[in-house]
């Protein structure tokens, strides 16, 4: 990295080399920064869009029900459950599954990632099980919150109620104006959550012992590996800034009036 | 459809399921506190000396059972309340320090200033309150209790700052902070009589909220290695420990979790709580 | 058989009452004001006419709308009429409108429902020429913008017009508006009013017309009921009861409206 050189010039060839996608070399390993990156994210982001799909998957139907059922009492347990999933560290739910599914029950693996990789997609998907469904359960318990409350948005909606008057069936109306309104804010919370979640891998990264972008994070701050750790930040970076970008176009194509508002922002 | 507007006071079944949140945040947070000074003067055991058999179930002497060093857990556990809480305050408050002033301060600078500042908590904002604090963490040269109470304050009051800065626009566009400025009030007097006093009920709301999300943060840089170094025995360190030995001390896993976990929802029940009491039209007519 | 039969209707949230024992009948074609400050109940006692009242909300007595009792029925049975037997109109068009869907499905909804109740089922482009009917029939300009338009696209007049549009295209009896013209700037309300006026007339339908504005009320109506926190003041003929109003709070509704236009330079009626 030249690291003899004056700071300004040091910061004008990091910024130059940035835009050719150069990240330099390891200090330690001596890999080029790319390529280590590169083999992480294979495991790193099938782990966390599988685990965000999964978590869509749950959320939006319990937040929904939630939401429409709160003076039942399933309604009301969703929502006390999602309350205690919020407070719950992700590493806790980790090591909790690996103490019942993988040293009681020895379904799963307790950890570990299988050397050749996705060379072997059925033992990958296997190790990559558990740390699915943690961080499913977490990133599901918030989301969930976000549903209902945009579900209870639309539930108070003038718009829902005309269309109640004019002889629509409850659920006919809720499905036909409450999801597109209600998936405005939920788009919009789902990038924010992908963002965290890809950038959160580190720790179920940890409890698992994968390989992947965070473990790559965490031993180069324990080893102060500095291209390291310049490099993940720069590729987190621009994928946090893809997914608010998709999450904003997401947004745009349901709401005309966004789309109105972009020509002429502040 | 002003007809309605009185609808939205609620009924007196949920008015007592709220003051009923605030009861039990409060009995959960004062538990952990009154646990923590304690710890100060004395504990079931002394927490570095080996008490027992190594990795013991829970038993009547030790209700946590031991680690795999013969330690009492149940000691550390609750020496890790103070941790916590201790962390928790730390780092709030560092992030309240930094985070309002930068926020008042870009609610009062010129556009460029209020800009800038505000891309700053945007694109902060973005980034886990856990990444930022491994980032500050890594910068430190030694990990210690101090380094993680600065790294989760500072990544926190990107929060803070751009909550503040909002709320504070928000006071500032009101009718009579125009009066008070051309009565002649000084930005520093309109700060601490007008603006202050009125983002506070929201402001301490997410303070409550930022004080959970510190404590589990905590416990994951610990758990990560990246906390307070022994003999601080914090939750997320003895739950690393346990992971280890969890074939044959499974135990050891769940209780530091449970204490972690009621001191969050405490913490969250609190700030529910305090946001019904601080917002009067969520609350109940008399 | 009155279109419309309330027997002392009387609706509480949790102990408190917010509407109480309130009587009120509506014939065929006939074009009655429900009058009230806000807070006084005007607006509950129409949702309670189609069985939409909030969640929380109980009423007692008895609603008869087109034969039908309404309290205590399945909102299965209360379906069928909401649209055919009433239709509303409300007072923020803004809100009343789904904002991401184009105004042309919106009015088209409550045609293929209308269709598929009378057991046929209709081509798009048979509701196409409907919808196009409807909003011509409110006088809407550029019918063809109009419907490929989001409700923020189009001015606060028009889009009650589209919202006027959706209730006269449900074919109602019963025609239930409720303030519609408090939204609106002084000149748009008088369109509108003429708008409902016209329309109701033309219809034949029924129409029940909630409203804090009592010259407003005046221009639309035959009979009035006057509320006040949810109960029954004074009722009758439009001209009895303002050219001589018995309760002091009718006196003084009469009196400001009296004031207002004597300030405009214009007599009440």
């Amino acid at each position: 990295m030249g690291s003899d050189l004056p700071l300004a010039q040091q910061f004008v060839h990091f910024i130059s080399s940035l835009a050719r996608f150069d990240l330099g070399t390891s200090f330690v390993s001596r890999v080029p920064v790319l390529d280590e990156i590169m083999a992480r994210l294979a495991v790193t982001l099938p782990l966390t869009v599988l685990s965000f799909l999964l978590a869509i998957v749950v959320a939006v139907p319990l937040g929904i029900i939630a939401a429409v059922r709160a003076d039942r009492w399933y309604g009301a347990a969703i929502s006390v459950i999602s309350q205690l999933g919020i407070a719950i560290p992700v590493f806790w739910v980790g090591i909790l599954l690996v103490t019942v599914f993988a040293v009681n029950l020895r379904l799963f693996p307790s950890g570990g990632f299988p050397p050749q990789g996705w060379g072997a997609p059925l033992a990958a998907l296997r190790n990559l099980f558990l740390p699915i469904i943690t961080i499913a359960i977490v990133m599901s318990a918030s989301l969930l919150r976000y549903v209902r409350s945009a579900t209870q948005d639309v539930l108070g909606s003038d718009y829902l109620r005309t269309a109640r008057a004019m002889g629509s069936g409850f659920g006919e109306a809720l499905v036909r104006h409450g999801v597109r309104n209600g998936a405005v804010p939920v788009v919009s919370i789902l990038g924010i959550e992908l963002a965290t979640t890809l950038l959160g891998a580190v720790v179920v990264e940890r409890v698992f012992a994968l390989p992947g972008l965070g473990s790559m994070l965490l031993l180069a701050i324990e080893q102060r590996d500095y291209p390291n750790i310049q490099g993940v930040l720069f590729i987190s970076t621009l994928l946090v800034l893809l997914i608010g970008f998709l999450a904003d176009l997401a947004q745009r194509l349901i709401d005309p009036r966004l789309r109105e508002r972009s020509g002429n922002r502040p | 459809m002003t007809d309605l507007v009185e609808l939205k006071a609620p009924s007196s079944a949920r008015r007592t399921a709220r003051s009923l949140t605030l009861a039990v945040g409060l009995i959960l947070v004062g538990l952990h506190l009154l646990v923590g000074i304690l710890t100060l003067f004395w504990t079931p055991y002394d927490p570095t000396a080996m008490t027992g058999g190594r990795l013991a179930p829970p038993s009547w002497e030790h209700w946590a059972g031991t680690d795999r060093l013969g330690r009492d857990l149940f000691t550390q556990i609750m020496i890790g309340s103070r941790i916590a809480l201790t962390v928790g305050a730390g780092a709030v408050a560092i992030a309240a320090l930094i985070g309002v002033t930068l926020g008042v301060l870009a609610a009062f600078a010129t556009r460029t200033l209020d800009d800038m500042l505000a891309a700053t908590f945007d694109i902060l904002i973005a980034f886990p309150t856990l990444l930022l604090a491994m980032l500050v963490v890594a910068a430190t040269e030694t990990a210690s209790l101090f380094s993680a109470i600065l790294a989760l304050g500072i990544a926190i009051s990107a929060i803070v700052g751009r909550l503040t800065r909002i709320l504070a626009k928000r006071v500032l566009a009101m009718d009579y902070i125009t009066a008070a400025r051309t009565a002649g009030s000084s930005w520093l007097s309109i700060v601490f009589r007008h603006v202050l006093p009125n983002i506070w009920p929201t402001l301490s709301v997410n303070f409550a909220l930022q004080f959970g999300i510190a404590i589990i943060a905590e416990a994951s840089l610990s758990y990560l290695g990246l906390g307070a170094p022994p003999p601080n025995a914090s939750w997320g360190r003895l739950l690393q420990e346990a992971q280890g030995t969890v074939y044959t001390a499974p135990f050891g896993a769940v209780a530091p979790g449970i204490a972690l976990v009621s001191l969050v929802i405490g913490m969250n029940l609190l700030a529910d709580g305090l946001r019904d009491i601080g917002d009067p039209t969520r609350r109940g007519r008399r | 058989m009155s279109l419309l039969k309330i027997d002392s209707l009387t609706i509480r949230a949790g102990g408190q009452v917010l509407v109480k024992d309130v009587s009120l009948t509506i014939e065929h074609g006939a074009r009655v004001g429900l009058i009230g400050e806000s807070g006084s109940g005007k607006s509950l006692t129409a949702f309670a006419v189609v069985g939409l009242l909030p969640p929380g909300l109980k009423a007692k007595g008895s609603i008869l709308l087109d034969g039908v009792q309404v309290i205590g029925a399945a909102d299965q049975q209360l379906r069928p009429l909401r649209g055919s037997a009433a239709a509303f109109v409300f007072q923020e068009p803004l809100t009343a409108l789904d904002p991401l869907m184009k105004i042309g499905r919106q009015v088209a909804e409550p045609i293929a429902r209308r269709h598929r109740r009378e057991g046929r089922s209709a081509s798009r482009q048979e509701i196409a020429a409907e919808v196009r009917h409807y909003l011509e029939r409110v006088a809407l300009p550029d019918i063809d913008r109009i419907a490929n338009s989001y409700p923020f696209q189009v001015s606060g007049g028009q889009r009650q017009r589209v919202a006027i549009a959706m209730a006269l295209a449900c074919r109602p009896k019963l025609l239930i508006a409720d303030e519609p013209t408090t939204a609106l700037d002084v000149t748009t309300q008088a369109e509108i009013l003429e708008l409902l006026s016209t329309l109701v007339r033309e219809e034949g339908m029924a129409l029940l017309f909630i409203s804090h504005d009592l010259p407003v009320v005046a221009k639309v109506v035959e009979e009035v009921t006057v509320l006040r926190r949810g109960e029954i003041v004074e009722q009758g003929p439009v001209r009895a009861v303002f050219s001589a109003p018995q309760h002091e709070y009718t006196k003084m509704l009469v009196e400001a409206a009296a004031a207002f236009d004597r300030a405009l330079g214009e007599p009440v009626r």
